[in-house]
């Protein structure tokens, strides 16, 4: 703050002059400690996501080839390309996988681990149950990827083993089958995701005031009740910020089908990001592969607009409520 | 509790800290006596073994040998401690450099990202530079950008400086 007066040290004889002066002077002199952030930033991002939206104009074969101008015409041919619409149906798939479910359970894991098991056998045991969900979380993707490929592998993996077991002749190929694949990965996705959400909600409850629940207790409220007339209200701004996250992470979801499927079976778990990959680095289909992203990257950005919108109309009537 | 209720006329606090307590003191003994946290506590624990039993199949088969797997298959428990395995796999992929990469490249990435953070957080919120919610909005959408609207063009500047499949020391 004292640097604001400093920077206008001949001003401050003029009354008139002195606040515009000085207001705009204070801030000018910070200026310069944006320019390393400012570089990165076009190196990194801003000139290659440029370069990108330039790209998804052109034929081009990637390298040393010609780059041929081709306008809109990339678009118009995601408009009638099957694999594109599949990818982002699949989308839908991993927000199902990676937001609704993982939310869902996560809220009531939480509330079971903060309310019942956190206080009637003790934090140790809802800390532990805690640090198990979340597990997965600190597992490296294409660890993860690997893994359970091979716990679903149809003649070794483990899975089959015990299905085989318990007398299951005839066990599925899980990752190998179109009907079987898409699930299969969303349910590995559950399992990553799941220990976020809880973490998240369990700290989110203790922000909660304990008198709200001793009020609607005294006044009859189940269990069920107050999870829904309190818990899910309170802890609402962190339940936007997980949707937030998670979805833009569902549609940005890469690795785990990189590991896991690549697509397939029959483009049955392709996703967008791994779609453009493909035409990048295996189709050379490098202009398409921008078209791609660049389309990938609207939907993103719109959705999360989006919910930031519905949560700024939450806050908002929440606060005309009271 | 017989005496708080029979105290005449109790002061808004004593009411507001006693009742309470000697409510959730009912809940817990009720509690206490039913199975109802005994099952609970139960799915959560069923809910927990889920979530590690691919840790345990893992753990499991990395000190197996290749033979007991393929005799008894993947959910035997080992008769012995074989660490052939591990040993072979850490020679062959030259392991330790692997992890001197992720050790270099998370400490480059701490300090630089930090230092960073650090001027543009100083213009910011410091300097309370004017268009300041425009430039946080940037990094926001920055991140979440997909890595795919990047790639590309990152992989050919990388290839143009001659960066791309060189060994830089």
């Amino acid at each position: 703050m004292p640097t604001r007066t400093d920077a206008a040290p001949g001003t401050t004889g003029r009354a008139t002059a002195t606040p515009r002066r000085r207001r705009r002077a204070a801030w000018v002199p910070y200026l310069p400690y944006l320019i390393p952030g400012a570089v990165a930033f076009v190196v990194v991002i801003g000139y290659p996501f440029a370069m990108n939206v330039y790209y998804s104009l052109f034929k081009w074969r990637g390298g040393m080839a010609p780059l041929r101008w081709n306008g809109l015409g990339n678009y118009a041919d995601l408009m009638d390309d099957a694999a594109f619409w599949t990818s982002f149906q699949n989308s839908i798939a991993m927000i199902v996988a990676m937001v609704v479910v993982p939310t869902l359970v996560g809220l009531i894991l939480a509330a079971v681990l903060f309310d019942v098991l956190g206080r009637r056998f003790g934090p140790r045991v809802s800390t532990v149950l805690r640090a198990t969900y979340y597990l997965p979380q600190i597992l490296p993707v294409a660890v993860a990827g690997v893994l359970w490929n091979w716990i679903l592998n149809s003649q070794t993996g483990a899975l089959n083993v015990i299905l085989r077991g318990v007398g299951i002749e005839d066990p599925p190929n899980w990752l190998g089958d179109p009907s079987t694949a898409l699930p299969s990965v969303m349910l590995v996705l559950i399992w990553v995701q799941i220990g976020y959400p809880v973490v998240i909600f369990m700290s989110a409850l203790q922000r909660v005031d304990p008198e709200l629940y001793e009020a609607a207790e005294l006044d009859g409220a189940g269990w069920w009740r107050r999870f829904r007339a309190i818990t899910i209200p309170q802890i609402r701004p962190e339940t936007f910020v997980v949707t937030l996250t998670c979805t833009v992470a569902a549609l940005k979801v890469f690795g785990p089908i990189y590991v896991l499927t690549r697509g397939g079976p029959e483009s049955s778990t392709l996703v967008p990001s791994y779609y453009s990959y493909l035409n990048f680095f295996d189709k050379s289909k490098v202009g398409y592969g921008a078209a791609v992203a660049t389309v990938l990257t609207v939907v993103i950005i719109v959705v999360a607009v989006v919910i930031l919108g519905l949560q700024n109309r939450a806050e908002r009537r929440e606060l005309e409520g009271r | 509790m017989t005496t708080t209720t029979a105290v005449p006329a109790p002061t808004p606090d004593a009411t507001g800290t006693r009742r309470p307590q000697s409510s959730r003191r009912k809940e817990d003994a009720r509690h206490k006596r039913g199975v109802g946290r005994w099952i609970v506590l139960a799915l959560a624990v069923v809910v927990a073994l889920l979530m590690l039993a691919p840790f345990v199949i893992m753990v499991l088969n990395a000190f197996k040998s290749p033979s007991e797997y393929s005799q008894d298959g993947p959910l035997s428990i080992p008769t012995q401690l074989y660490l052939d395995g591990v040993q072979n796999f850490w020679t062959r992929t030259n392991f330790p450099q692997k992890l001197w990469n992720s050790v270099f490249i998370s400490a480059l990435v701490a300090v630089f990202g930090t230092l960073l953070s650090l001027l543009n957080a100083y213009a910011i919120g410091v300097g309370r530079i004017k268009g300041r919610l425009w430039i946080v909005t940037l990094f926001l959408v920055a991140n979440m950008l997909p890595q795919e609207a990047l790639i590309y063009p990152l992989f050919d500047m990388a290839q143009q400086v001659g960066l791309s499949n060189s060994q830089c020391r």
